[in-house]
């Protein structure tokens, strides 16, 4: 059964791209003492390591660490604070929403004009982020230069909680869903070497997943993400991605990839041996850490296996947790037949 | 090297299947004197081992394609581009499926289905002549790979024909390879026949990391804008291959391009020089892999780039091969 | 600052894929000052060395190439079309320019007579398909003198303007100088730490040089040194920093916090002033310098210039002299980061 209080933990924790520490914590005592030993490299990417002595052919299980968010840039003369995008984020999810600040999570709010005072012309669009400010309750510049500094990351304030017994809202399950797996899984015993890199600044490039191969090279990568459910009005038939309860999402293609045709098939037959439902990647958009681990040394084969989630890159998501149980028995299914 | 062309232009070879055009490649090579193994990325490497520095010569496999995204209710294919697709010359295209299917390109701009508006390849679609979609999933999966139906034609030394890009690169190395004078080879000559290049130049990378090469020449085709009054740029068919300056990628080797033009000039071999600001080939992963790697290009200057119908003159592609022969033998 | 070393360094040719011609000043200048100097031949990369007393070992890089413009064809009558990337062709019309061919050659950006331009036309800006240069040669002089993909530079001319010093090339010549000098500060100073300072080609394109050189090198902490745009006109403090208030510190995601963090301390023990800047990403090296190998712990430091990718970049010599002080601390006063076990 999944590990709720894992994905609890997990979606809770602060962990804006380079800002992965609380997440990496929470990782570690999780596997410790199930994996061999792991190691945070430079750029915050953690690396798990099991059985590296085998002589069969290394398995990486990727998930990266790091969510969308905001950071710091400077302030106003009246106590405001300025700020920039982190990773993908649409404009029209910031205005009057709950934010933290920084190690100590100083709180405040993304401002917004109320309705009375706009224009008709104003309610009609949303501004750019870059005019947008956060309003953290000082009175003056020099007030909140004391709590606040430059180059701090902003969160969301957002809380994990459940809507049914099998439908939970929180934030950046794109991927901390990806890193339950990948720590509940790594838990499982297996004879040949795996190794989990979870990784840093997806969000921004797939910045870890570009180093984080490298010192430990695999020879199959399996990236868990949580991905794209448009399945909800306002979105045309073909452009809705995937859906939500269909189970676990492989990948085909995407912007950045196409995955290994034969660790693919060899997926798909799996599921239907074991009737776990299964649905394809209906929209081939995106870019995944797979694109950059698959091109490490003299390559690597890659699969992307997701759990369909709603509202992703926004400040609440949601998703079902019979996928996220599908998923995983998909994943252990397919490297116990390895 | 018109018959290796036209073979290599008519086998199946999207970005990420590869596996028809390599075995073109492996047939034509068969009677060569050399190593030839598929590398743990897919790459077709074909090994001449000589004395002196390591050299590099690729061309890519692999062309831009179609991939299946849906299958709609009345048996209509939607589809996303494989590559560099351009979606303004794919209305009335003929594709061509994995497992033999054909079917014609066209939109679903239902205010204007005479002149649609939006050229995007999320307004078209496939039609496989299926009555139904159950029909249709009968014949054609998500995620079936297709490619422009290749339909080759030849007016005296001008071909007409998609996959141009790169297959003529391929024949310039299969020829290549097959004509090389093995012990004056200046070389130790790794041939690579590179898979994915269209998608992100990733068999280059994979294949010069295994092989760690001195030197790197890439063999691709560039955009010859030579059919309108005046030109839009300096490429012209039939006026020799063209020696790489720049593209929207990167720069070549100062040192390695001079040779390059000092061997055509010594031999007496036509060549252009070439400066684009958009597009790039293999060359951009060769030169910035690991310590580096001095890389130059050899383009086959081609109209219409990724459309069905390129257009290419075979003088200079049996140039290039002149060009890359001489330089590569003492 | 040393002005004599920065009007050569300006008004030296290293156009991006062609930087040789800089390194006999980089490397006069280093003689007695560095261990070992050399070429990295695989990128065109200069690379000097000066040993710590230490294991650790920190790679201060500057890229050594400048903005260009490449000629794309020679036309009836000899005007010469060109070609260019992050130059923007407003500011070419009416200027002066060296193709660098068989020789040097002079020439002109020209443009219609205001007489002849029709009202519609007016301010509207000419794009690089509609400019040419005109060397004043003939067709056949040209065409023995010029080849499609002959590099074109600005003209240079060094100058004082006001508090300030202008020229071309101030991008990236004020890293190239800081590196130069911050070598030179060390020469009686014991530091534990072994300097390398790579002087890298092609950062105005692909990083190539920063890119291989970084990888041949593997050091343990890196520090790039760059430029970043001063407020000026139209560049508010949103996007800018005042000149002749320090180095900017660059404070954003691509960048090591500790390391940054590390640099920014040093600055406030010595009183030195600093920016911060912040965005995810640098545009500048550093960005690809701590994605080399299995990654390197990259700050970056950058010298505030107006009009940046002009032949009128605009710098303030305090600036340049406080970022020299700073790295020169910086490197003095260096420790490992983190553990041997890569525990960060």
């Amino acid at each position: 059964m999944a590990n709720i209080e894992l994905i609890k933990a997990l979606s809770n924790a602060y962990g804006v791209s380079g800002f992965e520490d609380e997440v990496i914590e929470i990782l570690k005592s999780e596997i410790k003492g199930y994996v061999d030993s792991f190691e945070v490299d430079g750029l915050k990417n953690l690396i798990a390591i099991k059985n590296l002595d085998s002589p069969k052919p290394k398995v990486m299980l990727n998930a990266h660490m790091d969510e969308v968010g905001l950071l710091v840039k400077g302030f106003t003369n009246d106590g405001f604070v300025k700020f920039t995008k982190v990773g993908g984020i649409d404009d029209r999810v910031l205005l009057g929403k709950r934010v933290v600040i920084g190690k100590n999570k100083v709180k405040g709010i993304v401002a917004v004009k109320p309705i009375h005072l706009q224009e008709a012309n104003e309610r009609k669009t949303v501004e750019s982020a870059r005019d947008m400010v956060i309003d953290v309750g000082a009175k003056s510049k020099e007030e909140v230069q004391k709590i606040v500094n430059i180059g701090d990351f902003i969160g969301f304030d957002v809380s994990f909680e459940s809507l049914s017994d099998d439908t939970y809202i929180g934030k950046a399950f794109d991927d901390r869903l990806g890193c339950a797996l990948v720590s509940e899984i790594i838990k499982e015993k297996f004879n040949f070497p795996l190794i989990g890199l979870f990784s840093s600044q997806e969000e921004v490039g797939l910045r870890g997943a570009t180093v984080g191969a490298f010192k430990y090279t695999p020879d199959i990568s399996i990236t868990l993400e949580g991905t794209i459910s448009a399945d909800f009005p306002d979105v045309s038939e073909h452009e809705k991605c995937t859906t939500l309860g269909n189970g676990p999402v492989i990948t085909i293609k995407d912007n950045s990839v196409i995955t290994d045709h034969k660790l693919r098939e060899k997926l798909v037959k799996i599921a239907e041996r074991l009737k776990i439902p299964y649905q394809f990647k209906q929209v081939f958009v995106g870019g995944t850490d797979s694109s950059r681990i698959q091109l490490t040394k003299s390559g690597v084969k890659v699969l992307v296996v997701a759990v369909p989630v709603r509202y992703i890159h926004s400040p609440v998501s949601l998703f079902k947790l019979s996928d996220y149980e599908n998923t995983k028995k998909l994943i252990i299914e397919f490297l116990k037949s390895l | 090297m018109e018959d290796i062309l036209e073979k290599l232009v008519k086998a199946f070879g999207p970005s990420s299947k590869e596996e028809k055009v390599k075995g073109v490649v492996k047939e034509e090579l068969k009677k060569c004197d050399c190593e030839i193994n598929e590398d743990k990325f897919g790459n077709l490497v074909v090994h001449i081992p000589h004395d002196g520095p390591k050299l590099m010569l690729a061309s890519h496999l692999d062309s831009i394609g179609f991939i299946v995204t849906d299958i709609d209710k009345n048996g209509l294919i939607r589809f996303t581009s494989i590559g560099g697709l351009r979606a303004t010359f794919l209305l009335g295209s003929r594709v061509l499926f994995e497992n033999g299917i054909v079917g014609t390109v066209y939109h679903d701009d239902k205010d204007n289905p005479w002149e649609p508006k939006e050229l995007k390849v999320e307004k078209f679609f496939i039609d496989i002549g299926a009555k139904s979609k159950k029909e249709a999933q009968a014949l054609i999966n998500i995620g079936t790979e297709g490619i422009f139906y290749p339909l080759y034609s030849r007016n005296g030394d001008r071909v007409i024909s998609p996959s141009l890009d790169d297959r003529s690169g391929c024949a310039v190395l299969i020829e290549l390879v097959k004509n090389v004078k093995k012990k004056n080879l200046k070389y130790d000559l790794y041939v690579v026949f590179t898979v994915q290049e269209e998608i992100g130049v990733k068999g280059a990378r994979t294949s010069t990391y295994e092989i760690t090469p001195d030197f790197g020449i890439a063999v691709d085709v560039t955009s010859a804008l030579d059919y309108t009054d005046p030109h839009l740029n300096a490429l012209e068919l039939g006026k020799g291959p063209a020696i790489k300056v720049m593209d929207g990628g990167m720069i070549t080797n100062i040192e390695l391009r001079n040779e390059l033009i000092e061997v055509s000039k010594k031999n007496k071999i036509p060549y252009q020089l070439e400066v684009i600001t958009g597009g790039t080939t293999d060359a951009f992963a060769m030169q910035i892999t690991k310590e580096g790697v001095k890389t130059a290009a050899v383009s086959i200057p081609t109209r219409y780039i990724h459309t069905q119908g390129e257009v290419v003159d075979l003088n200079d592609l049996k140039n290039a091969v002149s060009l890359i022969k001489s330089f590569i033998e003492k | 600052m040393d002005e004599s070393l920065i009007k050569a360094l300006s008004e030296s040719f290293a156009p991006t894929g062609n930087e040789k011609s800089i390194y006999p000043i980089i490397e006069k200048e280093l003689k007695g000052y560095v261990d070992d100097v050399r070429i990295h031949d695989k990128s065109n990369s200069i690379v000097a060395f000066k040993k710590g007393s230490g294991k650790c070992t920190l790679m201060l890089e500057a890229h050594v190439d400048e903005v260009f413009m490449v000629v794309s064809s020679i036309e009836k009558n000899g005007f010469v079309k060109i070609t260019a990337r992050s130059i923007d062709s407003k500011i070419l019309p009416g200027s002066k320019v060296i193709i660098h061919g068989k020789r040097k050659i002079k020439g002109v950006i020209g443009i219609k007579p205001y007489h002849l331009v029709k009202s519609g036309e007016e301010n509207s800006a000419l794009s690089f398909d509609r400019l040419f240069v005109d060397t004043g040669l003939l067709e056949t002089e040209v065409k023995e003198l010029v080849s499609v993909g002959d590099y074109v530079t600005f003209e240079p001319q060094f100058d004082r303007v006001g508090n300030y010093y202008i020229g071309k090339s101030i991008d990236n010549r004020l890293g190239v100088y800081a590196l130069i000098e911050t070598l030179k500060s060390l020469k009686n100073i014991k530091h534990q730490v072994n300097v390398y300072a790579l002087f890298s080609s092609q950062e105005e394109f692909t990083g190539l040089g920063a890119i291989t050189s970084t990888y041949s090198i593997f050091p343990d902490v890196a520090i790039a040194v760059d430029v970043t745009f001063a407020t000026q006109y139209r560049v508010s403090s949103d996007d800018g920093f005042e000149l002749g208030k320090g180095p900017v510190i660059f404070f954003g995601i691509s960048v090591n916090r500790e390391l940054t963090n590390r640099l920014a301390s040093i600055a406030d023990k010595y009183g030195i002033p600093y920016g911060k800047e912040v965005s995810v990403l640098s545009s500048t090296n550093a960005d690809k310098i701590s994605l080399v190998r299995s990654s390197i712990p990259t700050a970056l430091v950058s010298i505030p210039i107006r009009y940046m990718h002009t032949p009128v970049e605009m710098f303030d010599p305090f600036d340049v002299d406080k970022t020299v002080q700073l790295l020169k601390l910086f490197i003095e006063e260096f420790e490992p980061l983190g553990d041997q076990n890569g525990e960060y």
